[in-house]
């Protein structure tokens, strides 16, 4: 027999101790000696409040109806834990880099620091925390009636309720005095953490206990409890696949979203390599704590009598056996458990609440200029106090009004699915870049909807909330709309059909909402900064400089982070940018810094908005943005500019290195052409300037006389023509000739150019007159000339024995080609390059007699009568191609 | 033979040790996951020729694999915090 009066010596005896350990914890951290107060076992074991007492005890009552099920409970936060290189590794690391101090924050701050969101998670974690509250009240309250039954005092039963009231405010007490301390919520409570992580081992030890004894104790080993499970009702369970599944998911889903596991998760987590050790250890601990619950449920199911509550088996297996040590230590194992949930709980709902409800309320009641209105340190810690004693207070009207009855032992896993609606929000969020503030919100609000009609609200009853007629025939009798059966889908269990409705709309809604609306400047920039955490050591960069007063900001920061801490932060970054004093320039680094050391207290929305007032406006525009991304497409484009450039260098070079060549050859040309026109000018001028001495002779006979003056006559029209073939290739060449157009039988015009050249006879020309009957419209004269050149050439440099020049004529569409092919060796390939050029001259100019004027002249003479002239290879010999238009085209003149 | 240095295997420079471990790390949950799948699988006899697994088999079961799953993150564990270290 358990006197009550010493079960609340133990437990106020258990709590002294508790105390004891938070308030050395502390004083060990303040005194810098905090090395194994960090160490990653101690993380660990503070992840244990996931287990609560419902986990400690309703696990046995939960394998007791349901058999293995329970164990889905289990596996879900094993997965997470195990698969913590793909999800938690990036949670702790955004947690850590943005300074988050709530989920709630997590998803205000990914979505451009929104409260509106801030304040939806906050309330969904309010809803679906307090009734989670009630029932660890509801536990301990139980724990102390098992003993109450056992005892000869007659305990009233509202001292039930009584104890529920004692053991909130003791927890109240508790969480304000070690919960509070640092009102950097970003920071560690050693206190809580180590006391969470005593508790953790008491309620480890405490179910070990319980099961070692069960085993070896009653059972006989191992191989006798085998034997019994199989015997006993629960085998008769089976496997729902969509409980085992559903139920899978939503735990591991509950463990990343619930208030008290971030906290614990992400913001108590001080080394982001603890995750390594907690990624087995903390699966570990949960196998141990479920080792024992079937060994438990079945000999509590076959020793105790029928109707026992088996979700007390843990407590009333060893009373039943005589062992009220081991009872005893069984009730503190639950208690622990209670304890560190509601503890948890509160700090992290008390967190949320303050800083995206309680705040955000006071900034606006505030004068507009923050830095002479009121203490924002005070109004903080009071507000956080408060708000703790709030959530317990809700918790435990929660526990007196729903009765304690088994309604509440069911609360556990609709409280899960409440919470874990944030959980479309907060992966999208860190996952995916196109995720926005409105597709999240949209999406939260339609799974809390759904949860809350499907789910919550049905909890409590038929004819609680919702009248009978609604759960079963639907609103207005729309039986597609019927809470539990939705869509008219019939037969799934409640919690499963919740859970697929609320996730998959949520999920559903958010993605759709987010493709069809566009995140603001602010969003996009934190997305950036979530997504790509583990690329970016960067910080947002929010703020441009503007002239903010450094003074104004010092005394805010001082308000919310303390005197101390906040000076030391301004010398700091003064002495960073070399100067002396406390007052640096606010520079957008600056602001920065100053608003995310804020954040950690007061949530990164509301930090936005205090240094938002001072700073006068979110300067973050979408032309920022642009900007920045404009600066990273001109970096791209340059580059491809220069590639560009640097192809089209190579490219010019090359022509350059052509053009060079050419000039070169063209300049050797000219030389070896001016010495052979100085030549061609000074032979004639010699012989003019002899014959003229000599005939200033006076005694110069008549007929020598006359002989003389025709030699001179005769190299003086020489020396004419070659000038006037200078001038004509020039007039050509400039473009200002004058064509004089006419249309004419183009035999007629060989005929007259043969004539023309004034043939020795001796060169024989081949002709087809009737493919020359043609009419061509053309500077007659000039095309003569051309025919005339290339015939005389004909005639000077065919080396045939028999020279022979065929003159063939062929109608190519609109163009005539007249071609002149001899029977001589032809010109080699390589003159045949230079032939058209000025100046140029074969090899063997002796024989050519003529300037190297001819064929330039013609090319010019071709080409302004809209044609070309080519040389011809491989005819047999020299064979060169005119081609001409028929009518020539003015559309040039 | 030179004498291999004890970090050897997992030098840091070894980025392809590396990224195979995060593969490791990334393939655990889901391995673990089909595999805690399974029983599903044996609760389908109702009533039929062959009878359901026996609830204590399917309890061993679970709890070797979930026990199998937490020995290989223990044994990847320190490499992974070491990876960790050096991003």
């Amino acid at each position: 027999m358990v006197p009550f009066n010493f079960l609340v010596a133990v437990c106020l005896g258990y709590v002294a101790i508790l105390f004891f350990v938070a308030f050395w914890a502390e004083r060990r951290a303040a005194a810098g000696k905090d090395g194994w107060l960090r160490s990653p076992y101690i993380y660990t074991l503070s992840l244990s409040v996931y287990c609560t007492a419902w986990t400690f005890y309703g696990a046995v009552g939960y394998a007791a109806r349901s058999g293995l099920e329970f164990l889905t409970i289990y596996l879900g936060p094993t997965a997470v834990l195990i698969g913590w290189w793909l999800l938690l590794r990036k949670l702790v690391r955004i947690g850590q880099s943005q300074r988050i101090t709530s989920i709630a924050d997590l998803i205000s701050s990914r979505f451009g620091k929104s409260t509106m969101l801030g304040v939806m998670v906050t309330l969904l974690a309010v809803i679906g925390t307090t009734p989670y509250i009630a029932l660890q009240l509801q536990s301990v309250t139980l724990s102390f009636s098992v003993f109450a039954a056992q005892s000869t005092e007659t305990w009233a039963p509202q001292s039930l309720n009584a104890t529920a009231l004692w053991v909130a405010a003791g927890l109240a007490a508790f969480t304000i005095i070690f919960g509070t301390r640092k009102i950097d919520s970003n920071e560690r409570h050693h206190g809580v953490v180590m006391a969470i992580a005593v508790e953790a081992v008491v309620k480890l030890f405490a179910l070990i206990a319980v099961g070692v004894f069960v085993v070896w104790g009653i059972a006989g080993g191992v191989g006798g409890v085998l034997e019994r499970i199989d015997a006993s009702p629960i085998s008769d369970w089976q496997v729902t696949n969509a409980r085992w599944v559903g139920l899978t998911f939503l735990s591991a889903a509950a463990f990343l979203c619930l208030p008290r596991m971030f906290q614990v998760l992400v913001v108590e987590n001080a080394d982001e390599r603890h995750l390594a050790t907690a990624s087995w250890a903390f699966p570990l601990y949960l196998l141990a704590m479920s080792l024992f619950v079937l060994p438990i449920a079945v000999i509590g199911l076959e020793l105790l009598p029928a109707g026992s509550n088996p979700d007390l088996f843990v407590l009333t297996l060893p009373l039943a056996m005589g062992q009220e040590g081991l009872a005893m230590l069984s009730f503190l194992g639950g208690f622990s458990s209670a304890t560190s949930m509601v503890i948890v709980a509160a700090i992290a709902l008390a967190t949320m609440v303050s800083n995206h409800i309680v705040m955000p309320l006071w900034l606006q009641f505030q004068p507009k200029d923050v830095s002479v209105s009121g203490d924002v340190r005070s109004v903080l810690i009071v507000s956080r106090r408060a708000s703790i004693a709030a959530v317990l207070a809700l918790g435990y009207m929660y526990y007196v009004m729903s009765g304690g009855g088994a309604a509440l032992a069911a609360i556990g896993l609709i409280s899960f699915v409440g919470v874990v609606q944030a959980l479309p929000a907060l992966l999208g969020g860190i996952f995916w870049r196109g995720a926005n503030r409105i597709g999240a919100a949209a999406g939260l609000l339609l799974g809390a909807t759904i949860w809350a009609y499907s789910l919550f609200l049905p909890s409590f009853g038929a004819g609680a909330v919702l009248s009978e007629s609604l759960l079963s025939d639907g609103p207005w009798g729309i039986s597609w709309l019927r809470p539990q059966a939705l869509f008219g889908i019939e037969g799934l269990d409640p919690v499963v059909h919740a859970v697929l409705w609320s996730m998959l709309l949520n999920t559903i809604t958010f993605v759709t909402v987010s493709l069809l609306t566009f995140p603001n400047a602010l969003e996009r920039l934190q997305g950036a900064q979530f997504i790509n955490v583990f690329h970016l050591s960067r910080e947002t960069k929010g703020w441009q400089a503007s002239r903010v007063e450094s003074e104004d900001l010092l005394i805010m920061a001082q308000r919310i982070i303390g005197g101390r801490d906040a000076q030391r932060l301004f010398a700091a970054a003064a002495g960073r940018q070399g100067k002396a004093g406390y007052l640096p320039d606010p520079t957008p680094e600056f602001l920065e810094q100053l608003e995310r050391e804020l954040a950690g207290s007061v949530g990164a929305a509301t930090a936005h908005a205090m240094v938002g007032q001072i700073v006068g406006r979110a300067s973050v525009s979408v032309e920022d943005l642009m900007a920045v991304a404009d600066e990273t497409q001109q970096m791209m484009e340059y580059s491809n500019q220069l590639e560009a450039k640097s192809d089209e260098l190579a490219r010019t070079a090359r022509q350059l290195r052509e053009a060079n060549e050419k000039l070169t050859a063209l300049s050797e040309q000219k030389d070896t052409f001016l010495s052979q026109i100085s030549h061609e000018l000074r032979t004639p001028m010699t012989s003019i300037r002899a014959f003229a001495e000599i005939l200033q002779d006076p005694q110069l006979e008549h007929e020598d006389h006359k002989r003389y003056a025709d030699i001179i006559f005769g190299e003086t029209i020489r020396l004419t023509r070659l000038l006037d073939d200078l001038l004509d290739l020039s007039v050509l060449e400039n473009g200002t000739v004058a064509l004089d157009i006419s249309a004419g039988d183009l035999g007629a015009l060989i005929d007259r150019s043969i004539s023309a050249a004034a043939l020795t006879g001796r060169l024989k020309i081949n002709r087809v007159p009737a493919r020359e009957a043609r009419v061509i419209e053309t500077d007659q004269d000039r095309l003569a000339q051309v025919f005339i050149n290339l015939i005389k050439n004909a005639e000077k440099y065919c080396d045939a024995e028999r020279p022979e020049l065929t003159i063939s004529v062929r109608t190519v569409g609109d163009a005539l080609q007249i071609d002149f092919v001899d029977n001589g060796t032809g010109i080699s390939p390589t003159d045949s390059e230079v032939i058209f050029e000025k100046f140029s001259r074969l090899s063997d100019g002796a024989r050519a007699g003529g300037a190297g004027l001819g064929l330039a002249i013609c090319r010019e003479i071709v080409m302004n009568l809209g044609g070309e002239i080519a040389y011809l290879p491989g005819q047999g010999g020299g064979a060169f191609r005119v081609s001409l238009p028929t009518r020539l085209a003015l559309a040039a003149e | 033979m030179a004498e291999r240095p004890k970090t050897s295997f997992f030098l840091p420079q070894d980025g392809f040790r590396r990224r195979r471990l995060a593969d490791a790390a990334r393939v655990l949950p889901v391995v673990g996951g089909v595999l805690m799948m399974i029983p599903m699988l044996w609760g389908a006899s109702d009533g039929g020729e062959v009878e359901a697994a026996k609830t204590s088999n399917a309890a061993i079961y679970v709890f070797l694999v979930w026990g199998g799953v937490i020995l290989i993150a223990a044994i990847l564990a320190p490499y992974l915090a070491r990876i960790e270290d050096e991003d």
